[in-house]
């Protein structure tokens, strides 16, 4: 059975000022769904994932979730947890309790949280930092703690803003990994915007490209490594050029 | 040359900065047993004896402790509150620059205005003469030179809570807090939780080196607990000015050590500070 259609964006449009950031985005997402969309810095990629979020007022355009319009819904209820480029722990909360962020605003028992939030964090391995402050973490045990505390809230949607910009080379190979492996777990769908063509590739089920504010969605992968415009075949030139 | 530089430097902040400091302390430690001044008779712990006697001196410590509490604390929750609540935005503006004013107010003028203010025969004892809600000065709640320090504290607070207003205005960009309350909501928090869990306790994880700063300097105040401060108990800072000023030269020795605490005071306070920040779990 085809999973059924988590979210779907109709005619989205954004403007600041004179400058057209997004528009008419159209596209659906189906639950489980990882849709990567590749674009250049300004492209309109994270004002796209902020209207999604709540956190800008799109000028126009529906976004249905489930079924509901959520426009005029709050952030906080619209069910979508928009991570952004940096970790961003809570400096003032240790390992633990930023995991345990979402449950405690839902003020689950203690037991309860202790045992989901211990249990995350083992997966994440991050079991021996638990107990220490976000500034005595790497950058890859930061991040790791990040997606624990998003994936913890059972978001309808996860948006993820490059989330692994700031990391080097390997720690990111590492965590695009671990990450692929907890979205699947926690069967997450995800939204991941990025300007770095190999991550969309190996992250993204589906894709799409943003240039201009505009989005263009492919049908297959085929069709988005074949299209000149995002620069696979360019790359790949180059790669065998190399060799 | 800069090993040569160096060495200066390390003579010059010796002579400027340390030997004062060290030769004060050291000559109100031999005045405090006789060993050194007019009165010096001798080895002796009277006058330790006499201050701890005379039931001035603890009072009077605990009484500036409780004092520089409270400034710290109202200052604190309301330049906070105000902040996080009311008007960050405008703050946050260029108009926000009007908080810098209160600290172009020298301290005897704060105290001055506090005496206008909530005086007997104040502003506002006038205006509610005038209401008819009292019949004589004396009918009015006595608000400064009383025995609870509250003249003290709201003097204080004129230049306490700009003070941490225009803290945070810096800070509150320094410390992204915009982003992490961004995230908050986005992890399902309200704007009150996001205001009790995430800003308020960056805001004081960020400013509590400048929480014990203003703390120290209410604790070793002096003009605004003068103009505005009881007879008794007495602020640490007045008392002993008091004591170097009276004519009795017996006095002498006990201002000596009462600076010798208000010292000792300071540096445990700083060495606890120093502790924690070195073990923060």
């Amino acid at each position: 059975m085809a999973p059924s259609v988590l979210v779907v964006i109709q005619n989205l449009s954004k403007r600041f000022g004179n400058a057209m950031i997004l528009q008419d985005i159209s596209f659906s997402l189906h639950r489980g769904d990882l849709l990567a969309i590749l674009g250049r810095s300004g492209s309109g990629k994270t004002t796209l994932l902020k209207c999604l979020a709540g956190l800008e007022p799109p000028d126009s355009g529906q976004i249905v979730v489930d079924g509901q319009d959520v426009r005029r819904l709050k952030p906080q209820v619209r069910g979508m947890v928009y991570l952004y480029q940096e970790p961003l722990l809570f400096p003032h909360l240790n390992v633990f309790e930023n995991v345990a962020f979402g449950l405690r605003l839902k003020k689950i028992a203690e037991k309860e949280v202790k045992t989901q939030v211990n249990a995350l964090i083992e997966q994440l391995g991050l079991a021996d930092q638990a107990h220490k402050a976000p500034h005595q973490l790497s950058g890859g045990q930061k991040q790791r703690a990040s997606f624990g505390r998003a994936l913890l809230v059972k978001p309808r949607l996860l948006l993820l803003d490059e989330p692994f910009a700031s990391l080097d080379v390997e720690i990111r190979a590492q965590m695009q990994t671990l990450f692929l492996n907890l979205a699947k777990t926690y069967h997450t769908s995800t939204l991941l915007v990025t300007h770095d063509l190999k991550e969309a590739l190996i992250m993204g089920k589906r894709f799409g490209l943003m240039q201009n504010g505009s989005l263009k969605l492919y049908e297959t992968p085929q069709a988005f490594i074949q299209d000149e415009q995002t620069g696979v075949l360019r790359e790949m030139a180059f790669w065998q050029g190399q060799g | 040359m800069s090993q040569f530089a160096g060495r200066w430097g390390a003579w010059l902040f010796g002579i400027g900065a340390i030997f004062p400091i060290v030769f004060s302390v050291g000559y109100a430690l031999l005045y405090s047993v006789g060993w050194a001044g007019v009165l010096a008779d001798g080895f002796t712990f009277v006058h330790w004896a006499n201050v701890w006697t005379k039931n001035e001196v603890l009072p009077s410590v605990l009484f500036s402790a409780y004092v520089s509490t409270t400034c710290t604390v109202f200052s604190w929750i309301l330049a906070a509150s105000f902040f996080v609540h009311l008007h960050r935005k405008w703050l946050q503006s260029n108009w926000g620059m009007v908080w810098y004013l209160p600290f172009a107010l020298p301290a005897m003028v704060a105290g001055f205005f506090t005496f206008q203010i909530f005086s007997g025969g104040g502003w506002l004892a006038r205006l509610a003469y005038h209401f008819g809600w009292i019949t004589s000065p004396q009918a009015f709640p006595e608000w400064v030179q009383d025995p609870y320090g509250i003249g003290i504290v709201m003097a204080h607070l004129l230049t306490g809570v700009p003070f941490f207003l225009l803290f945070f205005r810096t800070l509150w960009k320094d410390a992204i807090v915009d982003a992490y309350s961004e995230l908050s909501i986005a992890l399902g928090a309200s704007i009150s939780q996001t205001r009790w869990r995430v800003q308020l306790p960056i805001l004081f994880q960020r400013s509590k080196g400048n929480v014990l700063l203003y703390f120290l300097t209410v604790f070793g105040a002096y003009d605004i607990p003068l103009m505005v401060g009881s007879q008794s108990p007495q602020m640490i800072s007045v008392l002993t000015l008091r004591k170097f000023e009276r004519f009795d030269l017996a006095d002498k020795p006990e201002a000596f050590i009462m600076a010798l605490l208000y010292t000792a005071i300071l540096c445990a306070i700083l060495l606890i500070k120093n502790v924690v920040d070195e073990n923060p779990e």
